[in-house]
Formats: C-alpha cells, structure tokens, sequence
C-alpha cells in the first residue's frame, strides 16, 4: 500500500508546492494528470526517495521513505522501486543486457541473465540483448526502460510521461505493457502524464 | 557487472580522450624512465670498468680523455708515452701494480689492446677456452667480439691501423686467436688482447700515417725508426718468401728476430695503469709523473666525479622536460574526465536511480583514472624498456659498451606510485562532482 500524507516540498526559488493525499492499494494502477508546471515531476521525484518532502509522510507498505536515508535508500530505491523516464537513458558505454545486469547487481540482487532475457522476449526486444543502447529506436528504448524498470520486481513502478515522445501505436503498446508486466510483478503502478491519450486507459486517475 | 568493469567500459567507450590521455602519461614516463635507465646503466659501466685503478700515466693531454680512453676505452689517446721511462712507477714501493697498455689498432672497430697478462686482474677476467696470449700476435679476445664476429680458436685476423674503421691493415702479419675470455661485463667484452711486443713488432716496419696513438713518436725517435726500418724491412722480405706458399702464422721465432731489432728505448706505451700499494702513494706519484718529460698523471675517481658533475645539468633538464609532460597528462586526463562526465550526468543519475550509492559512483570515476594511470603506466614501462633495448644496438656499436632494455629499477615502483597519484588526483574533483549529483535535478532538467 502507499499512503502520502500533508506531503509538501520547497524548491530551492523559494517556491512553495504541497500535494493532495494519495492512497493506493497494492497492485493498483493509477494515473496522476496534470498540466506541465503544476509538480507531476516533483510529486514522482518524493514518490522515488529521490528527494525529501518538507513536511509530511509517504510510506511505501512498511517502510517510511523519510526515515532511511543514504546508503539504505538508495539500496531500497534500486529494489522496491522501478522507474521509467521520460527520455529513456541508459549506459552507453555497455550493452542492453549489461544495462539490465547492473540494475540487478546495483540493488544488490544477484545476475539473473535468464530473467534478463525472457523479460525482453516479453517486451519484444530480446533481439536487442546484445545492442548497445545508442543504437535502439525511441519506442525500443522506452520497452527497454520498462524492463529495467522491472528487473528486480519491484513494489513500486513509477513512469514519468512514458509516452510522450511515442506516436499513438507506440503508446498505446507501451501502456499495455508496463500494466501487463506491473499486474504481472504484483507492482503497484504509477503513471505521471499530461498526456490526455491515456485518460481512457486507467481507472484510477488523479488530478493534480 | 562490478564497478571496475563499468569504469573500464566507460574508458574504452571514449578510445580518442582516453587515448590522448595515456599516451600523455606514457610519454612522460618514457622519458624519465630512459633517462634513469641510460644514466643508470652509465655509471654502472664506469664503476664495474674503473677496475679499482687509482692513477693512469699518459702522455700530456686532457686529463678526462685519457682516463676514458686508457681505462675505459672510449676516447682516443692523447699520444704515446716512452715506456723504458716509466720505470718511476714501475719500481716505486706505493705501487701495488704498474701495467702497461698500448691502444691503436683496431679489428673492424673492436680496439686491439697490448699488455701484460696482469690487465685481466683489473677486471676479474677469466679465460673460457683456449689460452692466454704469450708469443707475439697470439691473441686472447673477449666474449662479445667472439660472438659478434664468430671468431674461433685458430682462427686469424689482420689488425687495421687506428681506432676507427680502417682501409690499411697488417694483412701480411695475422694475429692468431688463442683464447676466448669469459663474460664479465667489463670493457673486457669487447677488447682484443694482445702482448706488449705484438704491437711493437707490427708496426716497427710501419710509416707513421694513421690516428693512432702509436703513431705520435718525436723526432729522434722517428729517425731512429728509418734506420731500423730498412733492417727490419729485410727480415721482413724474407719472410714472406719463406711464406709465399701458404699462409700459415709466421713463425714465432722470426718474431723474436724482428723484436729484437727494436731498440728497447724506443718502444712506446699509450699509458700506465696504476694500483696503489697505499693511499699515499697519491701524494708522490702524481707529481713524479706530471714531472716527467711528457707524461701527465690522472686519478680517474677524480675525472669522472667531473664528468659526472657536467652532465647532471642535463639530466636535470630532461628530468624536468618530463616533469612537464606528466603534469600536462594529468590536466588532459582531468579535462577528459571532466568533460565525459558532462555527458554522463543523466547516466549516473540513472545509476543512481537503480540504486548505486554516492560511494559506488565516487568510486567509479576515481577507477577511471586510476586505470588510465595503470595503463599509461605499463604502456610507458613497455616503451621504455624496448626502446632502450632497440637503442642499445646503436650504443654498442658506437661505443662498443653493452646495454640493454631487460634491467628493471627499484624507481619503477616509485614511477607506479607517481602514477596512481597522478590518475587519482585527476580523477578526484570529477569524483566529487559525481558524488554530489543532484539526481532529482539532473533528471528534471531533459
């Protein structure tokens, strides 16, 4: 279960931003809208531990992402929690499938190539395993983002716009899948967009 | 995927900035490393070659030439010294051992050296095969000139007149080789032993026309020579018409003959090797010698202590030449690295999203110019060492001393440790910027 709770956050201007509570059970899927300007980004970034809110709570099942700090965060981040970006990003300097290692073995899981590979066949990419990341189109990047996402099953996904940069068919084919492997992996999923395209696509929608 | 593996794939993923980097630091490291291992290896050959020889008698000239020359066999001689006259040294009670030498032909560059079998004590010189010389143009000759030119016991050899390559030789009055010297890593190496009376024997008949040293004798004695010359010259036709029919090794006894003809006060020595009975005797025989008409003394500890201080300038400069190198390898790795990481930003955001530590990531990029310094490392140590191997052909054949790439100095490791300094210090500012990324930021920023 995730719960937030009075959560605000202070950008460094000085600028002042407090959200409304969330409350989703595990295994849901939700959509967070938004207009660009209104802290989609800001809101998914305190979701991830990626930065601490000012004031309030947001607790992850047993775990309140305010209390661990450091080292432990960033281990309980690389495992419970799977984010996708708007541009995907990767290492460059390795191939897909050791991309998809490291984000195994920087969460302290073991190497699980087997898991590596039949998440990509799943995604549709496996023929990619050996690519390097420069060389992938913009909607392999973005199936490829949602495998690292994924690897380490975490409790959490977060994507921010996912599809922002896709035509209609690759959109429609990404959100399929990163609810398919979230409903699979027993994730809670939670999609941040102004993209208007996926309105029809949840059940769960918030309105920032 | 550990994180040495990521910092070396993030190195080879950037072939031409790594590149420049570490051939930077590698050619800073060659040449200080050549620098240490020619200036090793130099004074390494001046101390296993002074053969422990306090003074060296020679005619009067530069007091370094002939210490380089008698002693270390690299200069030219200053001139001829008489040696009935050298009896002060012979006989005095300080000396432990007087020995004479007489440089002045060569075999294809290979110095031809007369004297008496005490030369080898100098040197530790032990006989491999064969013999040592004992009859006039008997020669006993050191291993690399055995190796280099295959010479074998029995087998002949003419002398060419002076020290360089020489169109003139003795062709009718062959030296025969009778011995072949150990290895000692001395000037022994690479001479050619002769006797005393070899040298005076071949050129009693001879006009005086080439750059040896033999060849610088006064006027008296010049005419004393024509006279003989015509005398020698007889015996001299009559052995070739003993011989005409095969070119076996003139008899010895016909030698003798020759020898004797020569009049004992006009036999002439390059210089005199001097041990010390005591260290006093440096008190005395300098002075005796300097005295004497002719004749100049030289210590050669003192000699090389001056050489020695002429070049260290020189060494001090290239010293700092690769000083300079090595600084600018560190400011182009730091820059490469610096600039890599702007790239690299969102990736070690994204590292960090997938829950590498601060720690992970500093660590990353300070293995990154740890590695790079490895690398520059062994590249430079690699280039080094066979440079000087490939240059050391050329330094025997100009100087006839051996030297070789395959030694391996203590200051290596020092040279290791600059490195790893180098690479981490470079390395250590990027570091701290990745450490400090803000990866909320980073990511919000594309």
């Amino acid at each position: 279960m995730l719960l937030t709770k009075d959560i605000a956050f202070n950008y460094k201007n000085g600028n002042n931003i407090s959200f409304q509570d969330i409350c989703l059970e595990d295994e849901s899927q939700a959509l967070i809208l938004g207009k660009s300007g209104c802290g989609k980004t800001t809101l998914l970034h305190l979701l991830a531990g990626l930065i601490k809110p000012t004031k309030g709570s947001i607790k992850l099942n047993d775990t309140e992402l305010g209390l661990i700090s450091g080292n432990a965060l960033d281990k309980f981040r690389g495992q419970e929690i799977g984010i996708v970006f708007q541009t995907p990003h990767f290492i460059d300097s390795v191939s897909v499938k050791e991309n998809l290692i490291l984000a195994q073995t920087l969460a302290g899981n073991p190497k699980d190539l087997d898991k590596v590979q039949s998440l990509l066949s799943e995604l549709g990419v496996l023929e990619k395993l050996n690519s390097k990341t420069k060389e992938l189109s913009q909607g392999q990047k973005q199936r490829i983002s949602i495998a690292r996402a994924l690897i380490n099953s975490p409790q959490l996904i977060l994507a921010d716009e996912p599809t922002s940069a896709l035509d209609d068919e690759n959109c429609k084919s990404v959100i399929s899948l990163l609810k398919q492997q979230a409903s699979k992996s027993k994730a809670t999923l939670i999609v941040v967009t102004h993209d208007n395209r996926l309105s029809n696509l949840f059940d769960i929608k918030i309105t920032l | 995927m550990n994180v040495l593996k990521i910092s070396w794939k993030n190195i080879i993923y950037r072939p031409l900035s790594s590149g420049l980097s570490l051939l930077l630091l590698a050619s800073g490291i060659t040449i200080i490393l050549i620098t240490l291992l020619t200036s090793r290896q130099i004074s390494d050959k001046f101390k296993n070659n002074s053969g422990g020889v306090d003074l060296v008698i020679a005619a009067e000239g530069s007091r370094l030439q002939s210490v380089l020359c008698n002693l270390y066999q690299i200069d030219k001689p200053t001139g001829n010294i008489n040696y009935a006259r050298t009896g002060f040294a012979r006989m005095h009670p300080m000396v432990e051992k007087a020995i004479p030498i007489s440089i002045g032909d060569n075999y294809k560059t290979y110095r031809i050296l007369a004297t008496t079998h005490d030369y080898l004590s100098l040197y530790g010189g032990e006989i491999q095969e064969g013999k040592l010389w004992e009859t006039p143009l008997e020669a006993t000759i050191g291993s690399e000139v055995a190796t280099k030119f295959g010479l074998k016991i029995g087998d002949n050899f003419a002398g060419g007149h002076g020290l360089g390559e020489s169109i003139e030789e003795h062709k009718d009055q062959q030296y025969t080789v009778v011995g072949i010297l150990k290895k000692s890593n001395t000037v022994l190496d690479n001479l050619l032993l002769t006797s005393l009376e070899s040298v005076w024997i071949l050129h009693a008949g001879h006009d005086h026309d080439s750059g040896g040293s033999f060849d610088i004798i006064s006027k008296e004695e010049h005419d004393a020579n024509l006279l003989k010359k015509e005398e020698v010259h007889h015996v001299h036709e009559e052995n070739s018409h003993e011989h005409h029919h095969d070119h076996e090794v003139t008899n010895p006894k016909d030698y003798e003959a020759i020898l004797k003809g020569i009049d004992f006060k006009t036999r002439e020595i390059t210089a005199m090797l001097i041990q010390y009975k005591t260290t006093r005797a440096r008190f005395t025989l300098p002075g005796i010698a300097n005295n004497t008409d002719g004749m100049m003394a030289a210590e050669p500890a003192i000699e090389i202590r001056q050489l020695f201080e002429l070049i260290e300038p020189a060494i001090s400069i290239i010293s700092l030449m690769a000083m300079v190198i090595v600084i600018i390898a560190a400011a182009s790795m730091f820059i490469a690295m610096l600039n890599s990481l702007k790239d690299r930003q969102y990736e070690i955001a994204i590292m960090r999203t997938m829950g590498a530590s601060t720690t992970k990531v500093f660590t990353m990029i300070l293995l990154e110019g740890f590695l790079l310094a490895i690398l520059g490392y062994l590249l430079g140590i690699g280039i080094s060492h066979l440079g000087m191997e490939l240059f050391s052909g050329y330094l025997a054949e100009t100087y006839h001393y051996d030297f070789t790439g395959w030694i391996w100095l203590k200051e290596e490791w020092y040279i290791l440790a600059g490195a790893i300094v180098i690479g981490i210090i470079s390395a250590l500012y990027p570091a701290i910027k990745a450490y400090r990324t803000d990866i909320s930021q980073t990511l919000s920023n594309k």
